[in-house]
């Protein structure tokens, strides 16, 4: 197997895109792809699928795909670090699906999908324990995907309002990356919410990161709520970006030098109030490698 | 494996506040009977505890879900208890052992209700046999079985009147106009009739399949089949049919006919397919 470092050479340059998961282009004012892709090509350079395996592909997937459009596929309903999660029956599944959108790699949340067995009522989103132990048993199911699929997996960081563990989030997924001498997807959003439960400055812990490591970022909206006096913020892929997002996409896009794709997660809002986003984007990524790279 | 043993423990605090108290209070006593060291017991509590309560909604979710599957035990408890006491499960040991071992939350809801409806009630069990059919979940078969009950089928005795009862409560909750939520929160659902079982049996055979259903069968077959549930050598069934006062051919053509109509399954990977010449 050649290193993470040649591997990545042959990874596309995929640009910025959007995200979607099963149906959510239906949902009411969700964003129309279609109009996306026409009006704005610079922004739909790719789709990144949501798939459960259960629900499979939605007509809107489908036909982004039929007029070729580009993909990636972002599993949600693993848990990297179970090696029982990985049923044949599951596999086969994947492959099936991977065989349809033909994605440049594969990616998602390393954490807990669901719990117990995957069924309904089983699914949710957890973050990782944050512990050594936890990056290398989460590594190991990185490594063991790679070897089953035969693409590149690479594991995000997860959103969530508790974190348990003894490690930086950062700290724990340079470990999980070097383990399985992998990449990953850094959410910037998750990883803003991150710092800001943790009482943490934006930037912390991005001074020694392997930066040359992230290959996808995320950037999506959150709101804010309050439990018993606790400010709290949620991931909720509106177009309401944290100001500490557009910082941090600012030092990835400018430090991560093997970037290949930026994702604006606002697949539930009306093309309309995206674009100023997407603008926001491509201001934020001005100048780097990555936009050179894709012409933006 | 002890990261993925303090993940599950962190499952069970986010739907139970009872648990957050407690291990807030002695982290070392509530957990005792897990595998977790004591530095990992004590990130739990490192945590703002507000923080476990940030989903307020987690277990009203999850309930909505698991009433869903079990229409008729829940307009029943209703006769006697307010929904939101169904919150009670995620409190409970069963709950807390299903995270803990990753069983079906659904199965095992289905035998905490039928506890809290009275083992004796009879509509609790059968609602739980068909959402562990809906799921196929193993059986644990015994070694050397040659057959084996189809995993979407199951049978049993029930009290006599089980069945009537069942589809009566089932088409007045599917005839509300309201949502089963909506039904079940209202007064109407309270005013279930109780059941009034005899004191005979009925043998039913559940069939969670795409033309199957809940229907009564013959006690005989209802006992071949429950048999069957943890699977029996081909010997031992031609044995048990024969004690049944069946010839060998007779017995070997109902055999042929149980596995045609999909009710029984030769064990994969055992023996070759039994032939029946």
């Amino acid at each position: 197997m050649t290193s993470f470092t040649e591997r990545v050479r042959r990874l596309p340059y995929l640009g910025i895109g959007v995200s979607t998961e099963y149906g959510a282009h239906h949902s009411p004012n969700a964003l129309d792809i279609s109009a996306l892709k026409e009006r704005y090509p610079e922004f739909s350079g790719f789709l990144e699928v949501g798939v459960e395996v259960d629900k499979g592909l939605d007509a809107d997937t489908l036909e982004w795909v039929r007029r070729g459009g580009r993909t990636t596929y972002h599993f949600l309903d693993i848990n990297l670090d179970d090696p029982d999660d990985f049923t044949s029956e599951w596999i086969q599944r994947v492959l099936a699906i991977a065989e349809q959108i033909q994605p440049a790699w594969l990616c998602g949340d390393a954490g807990l999908w669901h719990f117990g067995r995957r069924e309904r009522g089983h699914m949710l989103l957890l973050p990782p324990v944050l512990s050594k132990e936890s990056a290398k048993e989460m590594a190991d199911g990185i490594l063991r995907l790679r070897e089953m699929t035969g693409y590149e997996i690479f594991p995000e960081n997860p959103p969530g309002h508790l974190f348990v563990g003894d490690l930086h989030l950062l700290d724990f997924f340079a470990y999980v990356m070097e383990f399985a001498d992998t990449g990953m997807l850094l959410d910037a959003a998750h990883l803003a919410i991150y710092q800001r439960s943790m009482g943490y400055d934006p930037q912390t812990g991005l001074d020694g990161f392997p930066m040359e490591r992230i290959v996808e970022v995320h950037v999506a909206g959150a709101s804010h709520f309050e439990v018993d006096g606790l400010a709290m913020v949620e991931d909720d892929h509106t177009v309401n970006v944290l100001p500490e997002t557009w910082t941090l996409l600012s030092t990835l896009a400018h430090c991560a030098s093997e970037l290949r794709a930026v994702v604006f997660e606002c697949e539930r809002n009306p093309l309309p109030v995206c674009v100023p986003g997407f603008e926001r984007i491509r201001q934020c990524i001005s100048g780097t490698t990555f936009a050179r790279q894709v012409k933006l | 494996m002890s990261a993925r043993v303090l993940q599950r423990i962190i499952v069970r605090m986010l739907f139970d506040p009872t648990l957050v108290a407690a291990v807030y209070a002695d982290a070392d006593t509530a957990l005792r009977d897990e595998d977790v060291t004591s530095v990992e017991r004590s990130w739990l509590t490192a945590i703002d505890p507000r923080r476990w309560r940030a989903d307020p909604h987690r277990q009203a979710r999850a309930l909505h879900g698991l009433v869903q599957e079990f229409p008729v035990s829940a307009a029943v408890y209703r006769r006697t208890a307010p929904l939101d006491t169904l919150l009670r499960y995620f409190s409970s040991s069963d709950f807390h052992a299903c995270i803990m071992t990753g069983d079906s939350l659904a199965v095992v809801f289905g035998g905490w209700l039928q506890k809290a409806l009275g083992n004796a009630h009879p509509v609790g069990a059968l609602e739980t046999m068909i959402c562990a059919r809906r799921r196929q979940v193993r059986r644990g078969l015994t070694p050397g079985s040659d057959w084996a009950l189809n995993p979407a089928i199951d049978a049993d005795h029930f009290p006599f009147g089980t069945l009537a009862y069942y589809d009566t409560v089932l088409r007045t909750v599917s005839r509300a106009e309201s949502s089963l939520l909506e039904y079940l929160l209202a007064g109407t659902a309270g005013e279930t009739d109780a059941f009034q079982g005899g004191s005979d049996s009925e043998a039913l055979v559940i069939e969670v399949t795409d033309t199957g259903g809940v229907g009564d069968a013959s006690p005989e077959l209802v006992n071949l089949l429950r048999r069957l549930r943890y699977g029996a050598t081909h010997a031992d069934v031609l044995s048990e049919l024969s004690t049944a006062g069946m010839e060998t051919d007779e017995a070997l053509e109902l055999l042929k006919t149980l596995e045609g109509e999909g009710l029984i399954v030769q064990v994969a990977g055992v023996l070759e397919p039994i032939s029946f010449v």
